[in-house]
């Protein structure tokens, strides 16, 4: 067996092996519907430098993983529920520091915690067919008091025929529904519409 | 042993190369939206948007190592409207009904998958008019690079997912732009 025949075999025998398949779970912004007039104040939400390069492997389809950024990859989702409700929305690097917050002018600061969970009924294929983000969120005001908090669960599960197209199509769907739950409670939320 | 080099041959093969993918479709950037929304702007509509006919390059298609990618929307003209729609309803500043207009040509609209490095640019003209005076008429150039792979199945999804990220950076270079914004203002 020659040089060439040799690499193709062992590249096609590495390339196959249980690596753990890049997805990304940001879910569809625009099925996160625009409520009506947002309550006029201006809010910041706290992620943490290394929540945000954190990257998650759970399991996929037929031995496979697949590997996110939770965090990173969830932002814009809350980025989107945020400015659905508020005014004004910014990233801010600390969630109790009083004195910046009132600085800044922002009434409250919303803190996420994101676990995820996959797993695949299929053997062949490495595409999650279940997933679930588990979303737990809190609120600070502009004091540094916790004054709110919530616990969503989203589950998406897809079939073969729409994962061929969407690699990604049941963690789409679980974190679209967990962050669903997230604005409806914030909408209903009494803390948030006090002058 | 033939049948396995066969086999390895072509398992390489599709892994250097690809077949016709979805590109995933756009989500607002919302820097931009909090630029639009800081800026006291006028509600607009989004009229069309364009190709430009004496192009060399069919704006509306993009080949990835050999497979096509696929706009979720059409077009890629329609995808560019679909991004603009989008960051102007979040901002809460689209209205049919209004007298100022965001046309636009799409003039370029390239993604490429190298061995290491993939890019893409996007080049686009947007025009706004007030009541069908043309009060801000300009092109802007987005590019993106980042790290892409030998292997088809790492470097071709990889592409994908940087194409609307591109085009964010693209309404981006609007969104900052003075004139841009001026040309918006109740």
């Amino acid at each position: 067996m020659s040089t060439l025949p040799k690499c193709c075999v062992l590249l096609a025998v590495l390339a196959l092996a249980g690596c753990a398949h890049q997805i990304v779970i940001t879910p569809e912004l625009r099925s996160l519907q625009l409520s009506g007039s947002p309550i006029d104040k201006k809010v910041g939400y706290y992620i943490s430098a290394a929540d945000m390069e954190t990257e998650v492997t759970t399991a996929g389809g037929g031995g496979d993983k697949v590997a996110y950024h939770p965090y990173k990859e969830l932002e814009p989702a809350l980025q989107k529920v945020l400015f659905n409700l508020f005014r004004d929305v910014q990233r801010v690097n600390s969630f109790n520091d009083a004195s910046l917050l009132k600085q800044q002018g922002i009434a409250y600061v919303f803190v996420p915690t994101i676990r995820t969970e996959s797993s695949s009924s299929g053997v062949f294929t490495w595409m999650p067919t279940h997933f679930v983000v588990l979303l737990s969120c809190t609120a600070y005001d502009d004091n540094a008091q916790r004054i709110w908090s919530g616990n969503f669960s989203g589950t998406g599960e897809a079939e073969f025929s729409e994962l061929k197209a969407d690699f990604s199509a049941a963690a789409h769907k679980a974190s679209l529904a967990a962050f669903r739950q997230l604005e409806d409670a914030l909408s209903q939320a009494p803390e948030f519409r006090k002058p | 042993m033939r049948r396995m080099l066969i086999g390895s041959v072509l398992v390489v093969s599709l892994l250097v190369g690809g077949c016709a993918t979805n590109a995933p479709k756009y989500n607002t950037d919302f820097d931009n939206v909090a630029k639009l929304r800081a800026a006291s702007l006028a509600p607009v509509r989004i009229g069309e948007i364009t190709k430009d006919p004496a192009s060399k390059h069919d704006v509306n298609s993009i080949t990835i190592r050999g497979g096509t990618l696929t706009s979720p929307y059409g077009s890629y003209t329609a995808y560019l409207r679909e991004a603009l729609e989008q960051e102007f309803t979040d901002a809460r500043l689209l209205d049919a009904n209004s007298p100022i207009e965001i046309s636009g040509v799409l003039l370029r609209n390239e993604v490429d998958a190298g061995i290491s490095k993939g890019t893409a640019e996007v080049d686009a003209r947007l025009v706004v008019k007030r009541s069908g005076s043309v009060a801000y008429d300009d092109v802007k150039t987005a590019q993106l690079d980042w790290d892409s792979n030998f292997v088809g199945a790492i470097a071709i999804p990889r592409a994908n997912e940087n194409y609307p990220k591109v085009l964010q950076k693209l309404l981006g270079e609007f969104c900052a732009d003075p004139k841009f914004l001026a040309a918006l203002k109740k």
